[in-house]
């Protein structure tokens, strides 16, 4: 793809601060990081003529109540998505499409909840058809779904707790030098291993910490896009995949291969949308609401083999100098569970250079991907000179 | 956690909530939905077949032989009112209609001897007011 065939690029983000107890209200939130946002790409809020947002058992708030509140205007397009954990960069997608089709021309993304003080998702009861029948035999929460499928994992490729250490310890690692993260405290290995299981395979240290906040950001039209404070970023191809969808959130009960996620699904229609192979990306922000789930995204990517990303980890490939430097903001493990908001403004904030003691020597593309089982989205993002 | 009386441990006022959300056919007379068009074997209540799209579909019981397909030990409350039952492990299984399953492992509650593809035989436990509950055992030591 060509600078000059981009229509679509990403003009700005924000982000509040991420905590335990926000003691702020989520409309709160949302209305500071969009409109940080919405200054980061040099843009007034009466400029903006489409937003969307995701969110899951009511967590959130509507995308009209925070135009309302920021003073925006007439919106070209608004979609609020009940989608989860699988949407942020599906919601990029989308967003890029509408400008790419003349919809609208600055398309601001939002995600804000108090996933701490407020709705927490392992708390908060699934409707669909297929919880009644995992709830009656014990799988109440979401980490012991995902265990069920990261124990498959380790059953067919051999991968090990010392893997799953890798994951905690590698991003734990970035997170030490990320002041936003809400786990600094640097781990390892051995302590990693020290902590007891919540539910096997699982320690704490290997699911996500649900916080307060927000983040947001701006795709616009590259030809309305009149500040050069920062290089744009393009969307350059992005995939949506539901493959082993079931009747809920955690439902397990259709999908027959618990050993991949999406990705191993989603990787050939997204490289064949790039016209790239996985050695033409020079970052991964890649969605880990569990340990686990990150050695199949990386997998599933094509980043490396089957069964090898434990080793290829460990080995320093995913760190700051290593061949492909991954969830450079310690991940949601570390820096928190904004459900893969966060994820995708990292990959912005490095193309765009931005990083601070975090950054990535001028990395060109990304690959940010939300979601880690049987449904999910990617986009590759492109710095354009 | 022993082999008898899983739910009865856990008491009927815990599990009553799951009870009215769980299909009759379930509870009851432990079937599922056969495909009348491809004959495949689903046991979540659908409108429609998964796999073939077609609508209609009759009651099958489901088979109680089954293997062991992924399983997590949970020692964490993430729900205080299981507390009795804590630490319990939860199994994954296919039986032998293909249907995939999960269900509470009766065991001794230590689990590491679980191999994949261990066979499992799907028991059901009366857990008052005359309804049943599904299980699964090991059918044989494990290696």
């Amino acid at each position: 793809m060509s600078s000059r065939s981009v229509k679509a690029v990403i003009s700005g983000y924000g982000m509040t601060e991420m905590s335990h107890c926000s003691g702020r209200t989520v409309l709160d939130q949302a209305a500071e990081a969009c409109r940080q946002a919405i200054d980061d790409a040099g843009l007034q809020p009466a400029e903006v003529d489409g937003m969307t947002s995701f969110s899951l058992y009511h967590d959130s708030v509507p995308c009209s109540a925070v135009a309302a509140t920021l003073g925006i205007g007439d919106l070209s397009y608004l979609m609020d998505a009940d989608i989860g954990g699988q949407a942020a960069a599906h919601m990029v997608l989308t967003a890029a499409a509408i400008v790419e089709a003349g919809v609208a021309d600055h398309v601001v993304v939002f995600r804000a909840l108090n996933g701490r003080s407020g709705v927490r998702i392992g708390r908060e009861p699934d409707t669909g058809g297929s919880t009644a029948f995992r709830y009656a035999a014990g799988l109440l929460s979401y980490p012991q779904v995902i265990a069920t499928w990261v124990q498959r994992y380790m059953i067919e490729t051999g991968a090990d707790e010392q893997d799953l250490g890798a994951v905690v310890v590698a991003q734990r690692q970035y997170a030490t030098r990320n002041p936003r993260a809400v786990r600094r405290k640097p781990l390892n290995l051995e302590e990693y291993l020290s902590k007891p299981f919540i539910t096997t395979p699982f320690r704490a240290a290997d699911c996500a910490i649900e916080i307060d906040g927000a983040a947001a950001l701006v795709v616009s039209n590259r030809a309305k896009v009149s500040s050069n404070a920062h290089p744009m970023v393009a969307v350059r191809a992005g995939v949506w995949s539901s493959h082993q969808a079931d009747l809920d959130l955690g439902g397990s009960y259709l999908a027959t291969d618990y050993s991949r996620s999406f990705a191993s699904h989603a990787a050939s229609t997204l490289w064949e949308r790039a016209g790239m192979t996985p050695s033409g990306i020079d970052i991964a922000e890649l969605y880990d609401c569990f340990s686990g789930l990150l050695l199949m995204n990386l997998e599933g990517f094509g980043f490396c083999g089957r069964g090898e990303a434990g080793p290829f980890i460990r080995s320093g490939e995913t760190g700051l100098r290593g061949s492909l430097p991954t969830n450079t903001n310690g991940g949601l493990l570390s820096e928190g569970y904004l459900h893969g908001m966060n994820t995708v403004i990292e990959a912005v904030r490095q193309l765009q250079l931005r990083a601070g003691d975090l950054q990535v020597h001028e990395p060109t593309t990304a690959l940010v991907c939300s979601g880690g089982r049987v449904a999910g989205s990617a986009v590759i993002l492109e710095r354009l000179s | 956690m022993t082999c008898s009386g899983f739910y009865r441990q856990l008491g009927l006022e815990v599990i009553a909530p799951m009870l009215q959300a769980l299909p009759e056919s379930y509870l009851q007379r432990f079937v599922a939905d056969r495909c009348t068009t491809c004959d495949r074997v689903r046991l979540l209540p659908m409108p429609r077949c998964p796999y073939c799209g077609h609508s209609g579909d009759a009651p099958v019981a489901i088979e109680p032989s089954a293997r062991l397909y992924s399983w997590t030990i949970t020692p964490h409350r993430f729900n205080a009112s299981w507390a009795a039952v804590s630490p319990y492990t939860v199994v994954t299984v296919d039986n032998t209609q293909g249907i995939r399953l999960h269900l509470p492992l009766c065991l001794d509650g230590t689990t590491s001897d679980l191999k994949d593809g261990q066979p499992m035989l799907l028991h059901r436990e009366d857990v008052g007011a005359g309804l049943m509950l599904p299980v699964a055992h090991p059918t044989t030591p494990a290696a």
